[in-house]
């Protein structure tokens, strides 16, 4: 299960092994939109409270920004696409971070944090952009959990600079939320 | 094929067999160039055949493009290389006639001939949009490059065809705990008769099967399986009875089978059909220990017993009103399939809260529980369950409760509740009322000493009877003392979906009699989610 890698030092193996493009160039078409060469891989979500309606709960996404990317990250965008609670997340406390949850590196950072509560999207935007060759992870926390318990699945989605980043879609990060209320 | 003593036809089959083949494109330019290059002279056919001969016999003008075949006055619709042409003219434009429209199909041509057709094709392909044999060379770069990946990628997809979803609207989530329970040795309440003090190792397993029916609708089916046994047995009140207690020997019952709608942005609904329990739609404003699982250790110190009357089976609606006001009403009966008693006769219990939230992390809520041969709710001492001593059979029973929950700092907050019954035995002279009344002030400190722990803590007054109408041996059947829980927990999260919940009650006066050996009560609960 993806999930382990967050705990284990091999996912920073791996990283490392990823050799540096020798001379890369971005990719950029006729029309201007810009490509990461090697998009970000999404490596897992995990929430800390996870029991319905609490409060104080975090959810952290990690990813792997590889060395070979060649374009630097500017935008991460998450949204909620499962669940039927609708958890607001707080745009003024989120974190990013380098290394995983539990080893955790130096500041990222946030240029701009934007929640949308109708579509449930959280938009993060940096300047200066991420440069590649780093495990990130990001810290949100919900106002409260959902008060309707179940698996809510979030799409995260990274962007290169550029005046017409293409969005990568990398992958979906599972929350899981128990009912506090069964007994 | 030879393309000076090409007949006009063949030379048409020709270029479309090109075009087909992909003439234009970078490994096909080099045949061209072949077949442009070859030399006349190797070719036995090379001397006029067609008795008409060749166009550069006598020279003519420049040969012109044409949008339709029917422009041609030598060719008509019967012929067999109508089609054909026709589809030169639309898809390539490559068609050129002589100048007095005629297209003499049956003459060879010359090279002349063949390079003007070649050019008239060519201006309409737009080469920018082939591959060229750079972006070729870069794709098979790239192909060498991934090619470890390309093979795990298409593993993992060959895998994924030969997988088949049970159902793709259904998702799974399960809990395990494991508990080390053991009561000190004393009396027990009530009783001469030691507690039963042996460690005991039990477990639950409850899965969840969460339908999402459409996008508003979700449909839950838990099963339960547990070996749990109560405390209150070991301990003679069921005072001592642990939030997580339970014994099914271990077989799978239907824990529950409810359906949850979000009818608009106001409205919630919640059908039971088992299971139903009025705090499952209605806010018990104590969040970080209402859970069995995960919160308080004790049944008492997960929300105000008020919630615990009413049956399993019923609905709730829950309104919000505004961003800060919610009403939460529903009604919740029991035994209504047994023709004996019937829905009318029922045990039910109805519930109606106002909750007003400060915050999203404060909040206070007021509700009126009103039930019907109901009240025990296997909390407090054994006369608030049952205040007319079994005489009664048609209890009704009116309860406020009032509960509170703020986060005083980011991680604590403070959470209490008080509840106040008011039953009346119609089936009794005379009619007696009992009051009973409970309190409770709890504490949570989530994430302390590492994210997803809590510390909790838990004061308070199990259900009590505090003033009774009816009597007993002259005496009114009240409870005179005034016994305490108090309850201190620590949960620790050793891994995603693994946490250790080591906790203690201690019950002073149990059954709210001072005459009982206070009761100690130690567990470590570990819990897993999935």
């Amino acid at each position: 299960m993806v999930y382990w890698k967050f705990f284990t030092p091999i996912t920073l193996a791996a990283v490392a092994l990823l050799t540096p493009q020798p001379n890369g160039t971005a990719i950029t078409l006729a029309d201007g939109t810009t490509y990461f060469l090697h998009p970000p891989r999404l490596l897992g979500a995990v929430a800390t409270q996870d029991g319905t309606n609490i409060w104080s709960a975090s959810y952290y996404f990690t990813l792997v920004f590889p060395e070979t990317a060649d374009e630097p990250l500017r935008t991460i965008v998450i949204a909620q696409q499962g669940g039927l609670g609708r958890p607001i997340i707080n745009a003024n406390t989120v974190q990013v971070y380098e290394g995983t949850r539990t080893r955790q590196g130096k500041d990222v950072p946030i240029a701009a944090s934007q929640f949308d509560s109708n579509a449930q999207t959280l938009t993060l935007t940096f300047d200066p952009p991420i440069q590649p060759g780093r495990i990130l992870t990001i810290r949100l926390n919900p106002v409260r959990n959902p008060a309707i318990a179940g698996t809510y699945l979030y799409g995260v989605t990274t962007f290169p600079v550029g005046t017409q980043p293409f969005g990568h879609f990398i992958g979906v990060g599972q929350i899981r939320i128990y009912d506090s209320n069964q007994d | 094929m030879k393309y000076c003593s090409l007949s006009g036809q063949r030379w048409i089959a020709l270029l479309v067999s090109l075009v087909v083949n992909g003439v234009f494109a970078t490994e096909s330019k080099s045949q061209i160039q072949r077949v442009v290059a070859l030399d006349p002279s190797d070719d036995p056919m090379l001397a006029p055949t067609n008795e008409i001969g060749p166009l550069n016999a006598k020279p003519e003008p420049a040969m012109q493009r044409l949008t339709a075949v029917s422009e041609l006055t030598d060719v008509k619709p019967t012929d067999w290389a109508y089609q054909l042409l026709q589809s030169l003219i639309e898809r390539y434009g490559a068609i050129a006639g002589y100048p007095d429209l005629t297209f003499r199909g049956n003459r060879a041509m010359t090279r002349y001939e063949f390079a003007a057709a070649l050019v008239a094709a060519f201006p309409r392909v737009d080469l920018s949009s082939f591959a060229t044999q750079q972006d070729l060379a870069a794709l098979k770069k790239l192909t060498d490059e991934f090619a470890a990946e390309l093979a795990v990628v298409k593993g993992k997809l060959n895998a994924l065809e030969r997988i088949e979803p049970v159902s793709t609207t259904t998702k799974f989530t399960g809990e395990a705990i494991f508990a080390v329970t053991g009561v000190a040795e004393s009396r027990k309440a009530g009783d001469r008769d030691p507690t039963d003090s042996n460690l005991t190792l039990s477990s639950r397993a409850k899965l969840n099967f969460n339908s999402n029916l459409g996008n508003r609708t979700l449909l839950r089916t838990t099963l339960k399986a547990n070996n749990i046994s109560g405390l209150q047995n070991a301990t003679g009140t069921d005072m001592a009875r642990l939030s997580f207690q339970g014994d099914s020997d271990n077989l799978f019952e239907l824990d529950e089978v409810s359906i949850r709608s979000r009818l608009n942005r106001q409205v919630t609904f919640q059908g039971f059909a088992v299971g139903g329990s009025v705090n499952k739609f209605t806010e018990t404003l104590n969040p970080f220990l209402n859970s069995s699982g995960q919160g308080s250790i004790s049944r008492f110190g997960q929300r105000n017993p008020l919630y615990r009357q009413g049956g399993e089976v019923g609905l709730g609606f829950s309104f919000n009103l505004n961003r800060r006001v919610s009403l939460d009403v529903g009604y919740l009966f029991d035994r209504g399939n047994r023709p004996n008693i019937g829905i009318g006769k029922a045990p039910y219990g109805a519930i109606a809260q106002l909750t007003y939230e400060f915050s999203k992390t404060a909040g206070i809520g007021l509700s009126y529980v009103r039930s019907f041969n109901s009240l025990d709710t296997n909390t407090g001492s054994e006369r608030a369950n049952d205040p007319f001593n079994d005489r009664s059979n048609a209890i009704t029973a009116d309860s406020v409760g009032v509960q509170a929950a703020i986060g005083i700092a980011e991680n604590l907050a403070v959470a209490g509740w008080a509840g106040f019954t008011r039953a009346r035995a119609a089936d009794l002279p005379n009619d007696p009322t009992a009051t009973i009344v409970n309190w409770a002030v709890t504490v949570a400190a989530p994430n302390l000493g590492g994210e997803g722990n809590l510390l909790g803590f838990v004061v308070g007054q199990p259900p009590k009877v505090t003033a009774n109408d009816f009597q007993v041996w002259g005496r009114s059947f009240r409870d005179r003392d005034t016994g305490l829980h108090l309850e201190a927990f620590y949960r620790i999260r050793l891994h995603r979906g693994i946490s250790i919940t080591p906790g203690f009650i201690i019950l002073t006066h149990p059954d709210h009699n001072s005459n009982n050996d206070p009761v100690f009560v130690g567990t470590v609960r570990t819990t897993f989610s999935f």
